[in-house]
């Protein structure tokens, strides 16, 4: 059904897809412009690296794109959420499943896209991507989705408690992609503020994923990067059950 | 002079209304405002990500140091305010306003639908950070940059925001009054607020003929660029000419355009 849905919608994907070209397009003239002034490496990066970088980025953050937080918003408002406590559906896997419907056509024709870029960056530009390389970084791209998906239905719960929320869910929004890498490299903030940002789980949504594309994760910090997305994700299911519990508590009172 | 005097003061006077009663809905509805101003703050720390990637590469880049940058993305981010202050939300309600019908209401209005249409809603909530946030990098960025703080320098500043307010105001209608052709605008509207974005980074990192177009064909790169090169310096005298001329040119091309719009949309309903 949500399949069905997001194929109604198609052209909205292709238009946000296109609009998504232009920051793109500033921040290459930006790394044009920067390496141009004769530098050989920024923080590590050559210029084909972070313009392969600023690519891919811009590809998986759209994978990171959601928008079920303004609808389970919207149920718990209208006491849409009353159907699901008679009925005996669970409200998570049945958002869960909605979400991988909806979000499945985007995913494949977002992978394809970076697949084509990868192959690119590879036979033209010389960058060292490797098809193991691309395969993990696949896998991450899985549990990433998933991960994505848990933070932000952790965040729906606030509408429990508040009845306005369409501005904070924006707003996190705009804050994740920057916090996740979707902007610029967060290695690029500098070693503070990426040891800081390492702990949360927002850069192994994007920045952890684009790194083991390019080959720059390996050994101990693949295996880190991947314990760590999991941790978040049992983390946030637990927060998540709890929240979820007093949220319907007081739902519930509300609504009796 | 004296009728058009009056007429101008007729209009600064129902300037006056609108921004009253976009203050009055802003106090009715509070949680919108307090939300604009959350969204802008996250937009700010977007630009601010900008800047300060550029500040620890810590080189010039093709000739501006990252001091005047920062003059730049000061300069493009109190724009951005403006222009969402300002202009923005009329713009986006246009072409609904065409759609369902409810331009034949402003056309009753005994002013001019053009000023009744595209200025009436003012959201003072989306300005607040970005003007804030962007008049701390400029004046930070100008002492840095060691630019002398002269009541000209001031005021030639401010001059090119003004000028480059009437180009966002020519720029960012025209595509709008596409709808009145279209009806559906949803793309275009995407597009051409990407545009703006452009304006995230000074002009001087774009090819030449990015450049070029950008300065005289969709002139998107008058809107912030002129105020910063001003003040340093660097305007050449081909750019002030044309930053003079360019809104002139651009506000008398949209008027025609809106005329030319009107005139579709009434045989279109009747």
């Amino acid at each position: 059904m949500g399949f069905m849905h997001s194929m109604e919608y198609r052209t909205d994907f292709a238009l946000s897809l296109l609009s998504g070209i232009f920051p793109v397009g500033v921040q290459l003239f930006l790394w044009n412009a920067v390496y141009g002034s004769s530098q050989e490496s920024v923080y590590g990066y050559t210029k084909l690296e972070v313009i392969g970088y600023t690519l891919l980025a811009a590809l998986f953050a759209k994978m990171m794109a959601t928008g079920f937080e303004y609808e389970i918003s919207k149920d718990i408002k209208d006491g849409q959420l009353s159907k699901f406590i008679v009925q005996p559906i669970r409200y998570g896997p049945y958002r869960l499943s909605r979400f991988l419907g909806e979000k499945g056509p985007q995913l494949i024709v977002l992978a394809v896209l970076a697949g084509i870029a990868c192959v690119l960056l590879r036979n033209y530009a010389g960058l060292d991507i490797t098809g193991t390389g691309l395969l993990l970084c696949a896998a991450a791209l899985i549990v990433s989705v998933l991960l994505n998906f848990l933070i932000y239905y952790c965040l729906s719960t606030v509408s429990f408690w508040l009845l306005e929320v369409w501005g904070i869910f924006y707003t996190f929004a705009l804050i994740s992609l920057l916090a996740s890498g979707g902007v610029f490299p967060i290695d690029m903030f500098g070693p503070v503020v990426q040891q800081a940002l390492g702990v949360l789980p927002f850069p192994y949504l994007v920045f952890f994923p684009v790194h083991i594309a390019l080959g720059r994760v390996d050994g101990d910090a693949l295996l880190q990067g991947f314990g760590v997305q999991f941790a978040w994700i049992a983390v946030l299911i637990a927060l998540t059950g709890a929240l979820w519990r007093a949220g319907l508590r007081k739902y519930e009172s509300a609504g009796g | 002079m004296v009728p058009w005097l009056k007429e101008g003061r007729r209009y600064l006077r129902i300037y006056l209304f609108f921004l009253k009663n976009s203050v009055i809905s802003m106090m009715e509805y509070r949680i919108n405002f307090l939300f604009g101003i959350l969204i802008e703050i996250g937009y700010l720390a977007i630009k601010f990500s900008y800047v300060y990637v550029i500040y620890r590469i810590g080189v010039s880049v093709n000739g501006l140091t990252p001091d005047e940058i920062l003059l730049f993305v000061g300069a493009f981010t109190i724009m951005a305010g403006l222009y969402s202050m300002l202009f923005h939300s009329n713009f986006y309600m246009l072409p609904e306003h065409v759609r369902t019908g409810t331009l034949d209401l402003m056309m009753t209005k005994p002013v001019s639908l053009q000023f009744m249409a595209t200025l009436r809603s003012i959201q003072i909530g989306y300005a607040v950070p970005n003007v804030i946030g962007g008049t701390a990098m400029v004046v930070w960025g100008w002492r840095e940059a060691g630019v002398p703080a002269t009541f000209g320098n001031v005021s030639l500043f401010v001059l090119y925001l003004l000028i480059g307010l009437l180009m966002t105001y020519a720029v960012f209608l025209a595509p709008q009054l596409i709808a009145f052709w279209t009806v559906k605008t949803n793309g275009i509207n995407e597009a051409s607020n990407a545009l703006f974005d452009f304006n995230q980074m000074p002009m001087a990192i774009y090819s030449k003929w990015i450049q070029r177009v950008g300065t005289f064909f969709i002139p998107v790169f008058l809107i912030t660029n002129l105020s910063p090169l001003s003040v340093l310096g660097r305007l050449t005298s081909w750019q002030l000419a044309w930053g003079l001329v360019a809104p002139v040119v651009f506000l008398a091309l949209v008027r025609w355009i809106w005329t030319a719009a009107v005139r579709n949309y009434a045989s279109a309903s009747s």
